[in-house]
């Protein structure tokens, strides 16, 4: 009985230490796959980096800069983030206030020089009109 | 006998009469051109203060040429000295006749209201025009290039470049208007508006196309730039 007792004994010890490395190796599958998900952290300034790559119309360099890339993110983030940077170099363009895009093709003093002009004509009516006058005056 | 005395009397009383007027012709100068010499005074004086409205207005027009401006300076300095010098005359007229052909004088041998003063507005107003041309001709350069520029970026410039179109034609016309419009209504003299009233006509209507042309041209300048900047 005693001889039963012992065998069954080391049986179930056998057992524990199977199921504690069992458990070990649960655990330290667990951390590896902990350890993959913080890696995509490195990705995100990889994104950051193709973000500033993008080419813009000069006029609108200065738009660039400010916008704002996450640094740091999670793997479904950055997949936002690089569709977005797809979308923007149209949309930028499309975003730049009105008076931007004349600014390179309208000289200021362009517009000034057609106000000028036309009050220099509108001086004229008065002169036409004192000509008229003194005409009908006649003598 | 009594035809004989009534034919006498009639001719007695006829030298009378004839004798009397005579007189009264011979009396009556001085108070009647004292009136008179007033009224031609008047008339000169309003014409030299005209003439001296004119030198500050041509001296104050920043447009007006040199060249224009001293044919200017010279008619209606010759103009204002001859005023003066009939208006000694006419004081010292001592005959009706001549009093009143001074008078008329006054008025037309310095057509100072009908030539002169037109003459100087229209000129002022033809330099002006003269300048916005050149001012004009300049923005069509600068235009053409923001349209160009525009276009490289991707714009649909058609409409601005139809209306560069326009404005380069409309420039032409008020060029054409101009040429030497304004040497020639200041050469013209009171004689020959005295021989045709009209003679400013062609001038004045030569400066109001010119100024309707240059207007739309400037229209189409702005239209272009707002086109641009849509």
């Amino acid at each position: 009985m005693n001889h039963t007792a012992t065998h069954r004994s080391k049986v179930v010890r056998v057992t524990l230490g199977v199921a504690a490395s069992i458990g070990f190796a649960t655990l330290t599958a667990c951390g590896s796959t902990a350890k993959s998900s913080q890696e995509v952290d490195t990705v995100a300034p990889a994104i950051s980096v193709v973000s500033d790559t993008v080419s813009l119309p000069t006029d609108v360099a200065a738009t660039s800069t400010s916008s704002p890339v996450p640094t740091t993110t999670v793997a479904s983030a950055v997949t936002a983030t690089t569709t977005t940077i797809t979308a923007t170099t149209p949309l930028k363009v499309a975003a730049v206030p009105s008076g931007v895009a004349a600014v390179a093709v309208i000289d200021p003093a362009l517009e000034q020089a057609l106000k000028d002009a036309e009050a220099m004509l509108g001086a004229n009516r008065q002169d036409l009109n004192d000509a008229a006058a003194a005409a009908a005056n006649g003598g | 006998m009594n035809t004989k005395h009534t034919i006498t009397a009639i001719s007695v009383g006829l030298v009378g009469i004839l004798a009397f007027a005579g007189t009264a012709s011979a009396t009556r100068p001085t108070g009647d051109l004292s009136a008179a010499k007033a009224k031609c005074d008047a008339a000169v004086a309003q014409r030299t203060t005209e003439i001296d409205k004119l030198t500050t207005r041509a001296n104050s027009a920043k447009n007006l040429t040199a060249d224009h401006h001293a044919t200017i300076n010279s008619f209606l300095s010759t103009s204002r000295s001859g005023l003066v010098d009939l208006q000694a005359k006419i004081d010292a007229d001592t005959d009706a006749a001549t009093l009143k052909t001074d008078c008329q004088n006054v008025a037309s041998v310095f057509r100072v209201f009908a030539l002169r003063s037109p003459q100087v507005h229209l000129a002022i107003v033809g330099d002006r025009e003269a300048a916005v041309l050149a001012y004009g001709n300049g923005l069509v350069t600068k235009l053409d290039v923001a349209i160009q520029k525009a276009a490289a970026n991707g714009k649909d410039v058609t409409d601005a470049t139809m209306k560069l179109v326009d404005l380069n034609a409309k420039l032409a016309d008020a060029t054409s208007l101009l040429n030497g419009v304004v040497d020639a209504e200041l050469a013209l003299t009171p004689d020959q508006w005295n021989a045709d009233h009209n003679v400013l006509s062609t001038t004045t209507t030569a400066l109001r196309t010119a100024q309707q042309d240059l207007l739309a041209a400037l229209a189409d300048g702005q239209a272009i730039v707002a086109d641009l900047k849509a």
